[in-house]
């Protein structure tokens, strides 16, 4: 017999629970991140939220950090517009672009057009917030001065979550199992019927899922809002004024923010922050009962 | 090939001591491979699936040498059964096992229980074929390696033994590189055989090993299972009827009630007696094609 | 029962199907064509200043001449640093996550949930993150390991997510005949369900490379803005995107060395997703046809 000279059989399972505690490891310190996150940011931020009240925030006459006027309100609806905006115009596109991958183009376009995509994707935000500035910005200055505004971030915005939003829904509509499609057309439904039936009623929770992870990428993103949007202090009042939003401020003022005035850069990203947890927790929520 | 000898715990007291809650067939006198020594005592044995019972107190023996089907309709609990032979309900997080199932007198839910070297010694076929999408040589090699077989030249005789006795050696020898998912149905079935008995198992579980091929690779494997046993013992599912009573030596029936989808053990004993003279109605009307 | 199906309402179907069409191919339009002109403006702004000695000369004047040599330095470091801290990492987190407990443990889920988080948290937190706790908590300072740790914290939920989901597409019968074979679990990951998995981790570790070439908020705090040659680890080091930023905004007359600057971290971005896609495909034929 060579069948059995000796069994490594006792050695492979301690291994495995060496290795299992190994994972657990890096699984724990993974997870110690984010709480590391939000440690740091209270840490920093406290100076000033043990001695001015929140509200102050909301209520002081405007932004002037040098001389002790706090009011981030300006900041939040800027990045607010800015966000919905860019979501308004980037749902349609995204959601035809799928759509188009799959049911409409033939299989050589479709990668094309994906290529294409996934180049974009994969184009920094700078350069996004580049080519605002040096292309789209003097367009819309010719058009209607300064250049440098809400409509502008809202362009660049939407070029930006474009592609999340187109993969999203594609890898969603292609996680549709073929025999629900099959079944549809075997009905006689027709195309659209198909789609609008039964294709994107199946692929709902993945392209919710998509619209909220540009939503959060619409809000965090800084640089490229950065670059086009103006950065002036004020509430918009049209698609033509410059705006400020909370992640362009923290950018612009750290460099040279001292004491409160950098503790209230801190908070306001604590703000972000918990904007985007909550946005977080409710696609978490909406995920979990449309699974019921 | 020679078998391992093992010392056998003899209970004659598991033959005769039956609960009632089935009838045995008379143990007649088989042929010498099917003298019957139980290798696998299964004593009042119950699976539940969070918490709801999926089968219920089951209580027989698998004797050494033979072949013994397991029968019945769909979602009685045949697979369940045979996949808690040898361990495998541990991959089902909800899954909880009551009672004791004895393999060469060891219980296997024992907590000095040796997983891997239980596996080895029992091998298990599943519905699919299921080679791992390496090469035909590899499929059987890794596990080999994985038991402390290393020697190259071992590893190779093993390959070829094993590949021989599933009668695949002269279809593949040219092409052992070969992906194993370029084999036909039939083939990778068989592969997945072989990959079994590389390991030198004394028992073999086969959950509907030729349901999923064609009616010829069907009767090629059924032949095949035919020249294992005597060498191997054989537990075997399967829906067709007449294969069950071309290939076994022992049966057993397994119901569903009705309503409460709870699987049960009618009646266990020698092939002969449950196809030809049944003590239960239920296995009479489903051996005659009546119900199921 | 014919009487039911009525066939008046054909030509509005059609007709419907029809609009719909319309509006997808035009958005289709829209969109390439918005994207060609990006692609086509960079290329064009880009060329003209871009060769060999742009990428092998150091910046001077502010930019405005010179080359980008110690600029790609800074980033090839930073990047490396992220990657070495953030791959061991977030692939013991995947692998624990679907092979070792089950998701719906307390600890599965604590993990999991925390990565969701972090998964959305902007960049620019991630820079305040890294300058309070890199850069003056563990007195890192403005520094190159400062910034690369900071990424490696940014990479950490793509790169688990897109490993497990590789591993979580593996067919469960792959599981169940390998323990069946009485194989450890380990082995059962190094031999069968990696090389399956595979060009899904390479896809997320592209991701990954990606989005960490591509970063320049959670750097402006953290790897800072020096751009000379970067002679160690604790020096500061501007990376490619960051002075893309500071050429087009702080630095006037910077507009065509920034344009060649982005021609080259685009034109590194495909690179490097051309050579893993090809690593990945080699690397798989050779685990099918091993032995």
């Amino acid at each position: 017999m060579i069948w059995w000279k000796h069994s490594i059989s006792f050695l492979s399972a301690s291994i495995d629970r060496w290795f299992s505690a190994a994972l657990r490891i890096g699984a724990l310190l993974a997870a110690l991140i984010m709480l590391f996150i939000l440690l740091f940011l209270l840490l920093e931020s406290w100076p000033v939220l043990r001695h001015i009240a929140l509200m102050r925030f909301f209520t002081d006459e405007a932004w002037h950090p040098l001389e002790d006027q706090y009011n981030l309100l300006p900041m939040v609806t800027g990045t607010l517009y800015a966000s919905s905006g860019a979501l308004l115009l980037a749902i349609p596109l995204g959601i035809a672009s799928a759509l188009f991958m799959i049911f409409y183009a033939t299989p050589r376009t479709a990668v094309l057009y994906r290529r294409l995509i996934e180049l974009l994707a994969g184009i920094p935000s700078v350069v996004f917030g580049f080519w605002g500035l040096t292309t789209l910005v003097p367009l819309i200055n010719q058009w209607h001065p300064p250049g440098a505004s809400l409509l502008a971030s809202i362009l660049i915005l939407t070029l930006m979550i474009l592609p999340t939003l187109a993969l999203t829904s594609y890898a969603a509509l292609v996680a549709v199992p073929k025999d629900y499609l099959q079944a549809a057309v075997a009905l006689g439904l027709s195309r659209w019927g198909m789609i609008y039936g039964v294709a994107l009623p199946a692929a709902r929770k993945g392209i919710v899922a998509g619209i909220l992870l540009a939503a959060g990428r619409a809000i965090g993103e800084t640089m490229a809002v950065l670059m086009v949007a103006g950065n002036v202090v004020q509430h918009a009042d049209s698609l033509f004024a410059p705006i400020r939003t909370l992640t362009a401020n923290i950018a612009l003022e750290m460099a040279y923010a001292m004491g409160d005035h950098r503790a209230v850069l801190f908070v306001s990203g604590l703000l972000l922050l918990l904007l985007v947890i909550a946005l977080t927790i409710i696609a978490a929520w909406f995920g979990k009962t449309h699974h019921v | 090939m020679t078998m391992e000898t093992h010392e056998i715990k003899h209970s004659t007291q598991s033959v005769c001591e039956q609960p009632s809650t089935y009838t045995l067939g008379p143990l007649q006198a088989g042929p010498y491979c099917c003298i019957p020594h139980p290798v696998i005592q299964v004593k009042a044995l119950s699976l539940f699936y969070g918490g709801k019972c999926a089968l219920d107190t089951v209580t027989l023996d698998i004797y050494r040498g033979c072949i013994t089907v397991l029968i019945g309709p769909s979602g009685c609990g045949k697979t369940s059964f045979l996949s808690a032979l040898n361990r495998l309900t541990d991959l089902v997080p909800s899954c909880r096992v009551d009672g004791t199932v004895h393999v060469e007198g060891e219980n296997i839910f024992g907590a000095h229980c040796n997983l891997q070297q239980l596996r080895k010694r029992i091998g298990m076929v599943f519905q699919k074929p299921t080679p791992f999408p390496l090469s035909i040589q590899r499929n059987i090699a890794l596990p080999l390696r994985e038991h402390g077989v290393t020697r190259q030249a071992d590893i190779q005789a093993i390959t070829e033994q094993v590949l021989r006795d599933v009668g695949l050696w002269d279809e593949v020898c040219d092409r052992l590189d070969a992906p194993a998912l370029s084999l036909s149905g039939g083939q990778q079935q068989r592969l997945c055989i072989a990959r079994a008995l590389a390991l030198n198992p004394q028992i073999l579980l086969m959950d509907e090993p030729c349901s999923a091929l064609d009616p010829i690779a069907s009767g090629v494997v059924e032949e095949l299972i035919n020249r294992l046993s005597g060498r191997y013992t054989i537990v075997i599912v399967t829906h067709n009827l007449a294969q069950a009573r071309r290939i076994a030596n022992y049966a057993a029936f397994f119901w569903v009630k009705e309503r409460e989808r709870i699987g049960h053990l009618v009646e266990f004993g020698r092939c002969q007696h449950i196809f030809e003279t049944p003590s239960d109605p239920l296995t009479a009307a489903y051996v005659s094609g009546a119900t199921g | 029962m014919s009487k039911l199906f009525v066939n008046k309402d054909k030509m509005s179907y059609l007709l419907r199907d029809l609009t719909i069409q319309v509006l997808i191919y035009s958005a289709i339009v829209c969109v390439s064509g918005v994207f060609l002109w990006i692609l086509f403006d960079l290329i064009r702004g880009g060329s003209a200043l871009l060769s060999w000695q742009f990428l092998t000369d150091v910046p001077r004047d502010a930019g405005r001449a010179g080359g980008i040599s110690s600029i790609l330095a800074s980033t090839l470091l930073v990047l490396l640093i992220a990657l070495l801290a953030a791959l061991p990492i977030s692939w013991a987190t995947a692998i624990l996550l679907t092979e070792f407990i089950s998701a719906e443990s307390p600890f599965g889920r604590w993990v999991r949930y925390s990565l969701q988080v972090l998964a959305c948290v902007p960049s620019i937190i991630f820079g305040l993150f890294g300058y309070a706790f890199f850069s003056l908590y563990l007195g890192l300072g403005f520094s190159i390991l400062s910034g690369g740790l900071t990424l490696a914290c940014m990479l950490l939920p793509i790169l688990v997510s897109t490993a497990e989901a590789g591993l979580r597409a593996v067919p469960e019968s792959y599981r169940l005949s390998a323990v069946a074979l009485g194989m450890s679990r380990a082995a059962t990951l190094f031999h069968v369900l990696l090389p399956v998995a595979a060009p899904a981790w390479a896809a997320g570790l592209l991701l990954g490379i990606g989005r960490a070439a591509a970063e320049t908020a959670a750097l402006m705090f953290t790897s800072g803005y020096v751009d000379r040659m970067p002679e160690s680890l604790l020096d500061s080091g501007r990376v490619l995107a960051l002075h893309i930023f500071d050429l087009s905004m702080n630095v006037p007359g910077g507009d065509a060395p920034a344009f060649a600057s982005a021609l080259v971290l685009i034109l590194l971005l495909l690179v490097i997703n051309l050579v893993a896609m090809r690593f990945t495909y080699l690397w798989q034929r050779k685990k099918l046809n091993a032995e």
